[in-house]
């Protein structure tokens, strides 16, 4: 059984990114605590093997000629998919705090019961840490102009803070609570693609009111799926 | 209605199942004639039939890993559980089954509610509120319930009914609606929906990647609204009918055969769009697709 | 290649470097020969994708043909190196359409035991989904910081950490538990 609370000093710590008082308060926290001791020990040993991997990896030997071979070609050898670049100073405020709002807020009234709230201050403040050069989203989305982005990565925060929800005070994730939760995989998939596709889409026609609707109802049906995982891996359904 | 002399709960029977073997059950107690019932199963299937008697009949089957089955009532409410231990593992305690397979009779003005993970629910005959949630398992209503909700993951759910709101959710699974009337939503993932026959005022069908066929009809001044990702939508409605279309598409097709062709919906975008009105346009019918195709046509 | 060679004397990765703004593709495959081994690995692990790693060792090096005038020194080479290959990975992940990742069948098939399975570290992490895997990639093997993999990313440093606590959790039930 794990302490649900501890979960993210567990993660820090292992890291090495716990600050002195934060850590002496583990460490008299895993001095009476088995199972947070285990998960301490279980963390760390993935912690030290991943950094023990070979950073190195040799690449099949041909690969140096097809180089040499694009050299020769010039210029037009141009990588596939190019990068585009959004300036990120200059943010809307006025229309992208709109945006937020409208979203936002719909996304406040689905947040995961239990769910700690700390995503709401981080997406209202998103100038505040990192103004990255290039304004991309996570994992799901291709670069799209500053205000659209501001929306969809409260969106992705959002969602990313449930799937978190999902694993955290669960009594304890076994391959067989993973395996009941997985039933929604396929149905999170859809919903990533059709997520991908509408944010490509939005690019295209960021004016669509159409296209950013879907995108919220998408992130919706995400999230309730998340609570249905969250509730089937935790054995509590019936 | 009589007001009924409970003020505690009558625990009628504690069917304890024996130990290591299956167990047969048949108990049938008196029920309120408008009462609730309501049922929990983590595993088997759940049978629900209406009838005329004021009782609520249990029979079945209870496997070696069930505990007990607890039926109680109180008041106008009756409770049906069947209780396994806590530790399941592979739908098994110590090997044995856990499922219980479930037949229950019930006063057809009750209102029913399951509640279970992987079991297969069937209701005909009853005409109260039906309330069903499974996960894995398919839900199949027939009757004239008064309203019915049901919510699966991995099921397929099947309505025959006159129910006047009905409210479908699955994930994986398909919806299949016949008859009905009122109000209809029904949701699903990646699953198809068809909707035949039945009258409705208000109805929407939404999918992601799963296909939606309406066939149904659509009362006077009614709306409704289909909508998927990348699904087809096929619209099947009587040339009288009166209603103002809407169509969109973000890349998907438009193929009319109701009125005039759709047209694209900017110079250089992919989409389509549709806008006209059938008859006098009294009822409202929004269709939005992203990249699947919309048919609309005479039925 | 690259792992079994000890490290290059600055003097010599300036040389390279000199050749290679004079345009003189030696310099370039000396280069290759030196880092290629790195950027294959960063890319295989953050895509899971060894076609897609192969392409992005290519776009990178003809990258850093074409981009050296804009290289200016005040950082390391390398660093500039595989920050490009960490872009390029995330680029070709963002570009495609996400495949869908059938998770790995043992689980499903879980024995009575459930956990005793043995799948090694490098296989589970390719079979994590994208987000949490470029996280875990970039942290826990590569040992960028939060911040850092936010301006990667263009994600907040706080999903950053959920995405690794998520990768850490699946990890850790994928691998079972090991016997000291």
């Amino acid at each position: 059984m794990n302490h649900p609370e501890w979960q993210d000093a567990l993660d820090a710590y292992v890291s090495g990114e716990l600050d002195t008082t934060a850590r002496e308060s583990l460490l008299l926290h895993l001095k009476g605590c088995t199972s947070c001791r285990e998960e301490a020990d279980t963390l760390a040993r993935i912690v030290n093997d991943a950094g023990a991997l070979p950073r190195s990896l040799e690449p099949p030997s041909h690969l140096w000629w097809r180089i040499a071979e694009a050299l020769r070609e010039g210029p037009q050898a141009e990588p596939r998919v190019p990068r585009v670049r959004t300036p990120s100073s200059r943010f809307r405020f006025a229309l992208a705090a709109a945006a937020l709002v409208a979203v936002f807020g719909v996304a406040v009234l689905i947040a995961p019961r239990g769910h700690d709230a700390t995503t709401g201050t981080t997406a209202n403040a998103p100038g505040s840490e990192n103004q990255p050069d290039v304004v991309v989203i996570s994992d799901n989305a291709k670069p799209q102009p500053s205000d659209w982005a501001r929306l969809i990565w409260t969106l992705e925060e959002e969602s990313l803070s449930a799937e978190k929800a999902v694993f955290t005070g669960l009594a304890g994730i076994d391959a067989e609570a993973l395996a009941r939760a997985s039933v929604v995989e396929p149905a999170l998939d859809a919903l990533d693609i059709a997520i991908n596709e509408t944010v490509d889409a939005m690019r295209l026609e960021p004016q669509n009111p159409g296209l950013a609707r879907a995108l919220t109802g998408y992130y919706e049906r995400k999230l309730e799926l998340l609570r249905v995982a969250a509730r089937l891996a935790s054995g509590t359904w019936a | 209605m009589k007001r009924v002399l409970w003020t505690a709960t009558v625990l009628f029977s504690l069917v304890t199942a024996r130990a290591g073997a299956q167990t047969t059950i048949d108990e049938t107690h008196s029920a309120a004639e408008h009462g609730i019932v309501s049922i929990r199963n983590v595993s088997g299937f759940v049978h629900v039939t209406g009838w005329s008697q004021k009782n609520v009949r249990v029979k079945g089957t209870l496997g070696p890993g069930v505990k007990r089955l607890n039926f109680e009532r109180e008041e106008d409410r009756t409770r049906i559980e069947v209780e396994v231990p806590d530790h399941i593992h592979d739908g098994k305690v110590n090997g044995k089954s856990i499922e219980a397979q479930l037949e229950i009779s019930v006063p057809e003005g009750s209102a029913v509610r399951v509640d279970g993970v992987n079991i297969e629910i069937g209701v005909g005959g009853v005409n109260g509120e039906l309330e069903l949630q499974s996960v894995n398992g398919s839900v199949t209503v027939s009757g004239e319930p008064d309203e019915v909700k049901v919510s699966t993951v991995n099921g397929t759910i099947t309505l025959n009914t006159g129910a006047r709101k009905t409210h479908l959710e699955t994930v994986n699974g398909s919806i299949e609606v016949t008859g009905g009337k009122g109000e209809l939503e029904a949701a699903c993932v990646n699953g198809h929906i068809e909707v035949r026959d039945g009258t409705f005022d208000e109805a929407s069908c939404s999918t992601v990647s799963g296909d939606t066929v309406w066939r149904a009809t659509l009362a006077s001044r009614s709306s409704l609204s289909l909508e998927t990702h990348s699904g087809s939508i096929t619209l099947e409605l009587p040339r009288s009918t009166s209603a103002e279309f809407d169509v969109t598409t973000f890349s998907g097709k438009i193929a009319n055969g109701l009125g005039p062709e759709a047209k694209r919906s900017s110079e250089y975008g992919p989409g389509y769009e549709l806008h006209f009105d059938l008859g006098s346009g009294a009822s409202k019918i929004d269709v939005s697709s992203f990249s699947g195709d919309v048919t609309i046509r005479a039925r | 290649m690259a792992s079994g060679r000890t490290s290059v004397p600055e003097l010599e990765e300036k040389e390279l470097l000199t050749g290679l703004r004079s345009g003189d593709e030696r310099a370039l495959e000396g280069l290759y020969r030196l880092h290629a081994g790195r950027v294959y690995a960063l890319g295989l692990r953050l895509t899971a994708d060894p076609s897609r790693a192969e392409e992005i060792v290519q776009d990178v090096f003809l990258q850093v043909w074409r981009r050296i005038g804009s290289f200016e020194g005040r950082s390391r080479f390398s660093t500039w190196l595989y920050r490009l290959a960490v872009n390029r990975s995330l680029d070709t992940i963002r570009g495609g359409r996400r495949e869908w990742q059938e998770p790995e069948a043992p689980e499903r098939a879980a024995p009575d035991h459930g956990l005793e399975m043995t799948m090694d570290l490098e296989r589970a992490i390719t079979a994590l989904p994208e987000g949490a895997r470029v996280v875990f990639v970039l942290h826990d093997v590569e040992g960028y910081r939060h911040e850092e993999i936010g301006a990667f990313c263009g994600i907040a440093p706080g999903t950053s950490k959920a995405q690794l606590f998520r990768a850490r959790r699946l990890l850790r039930a994928r691998l079972g538990r090991r016997h000291p």
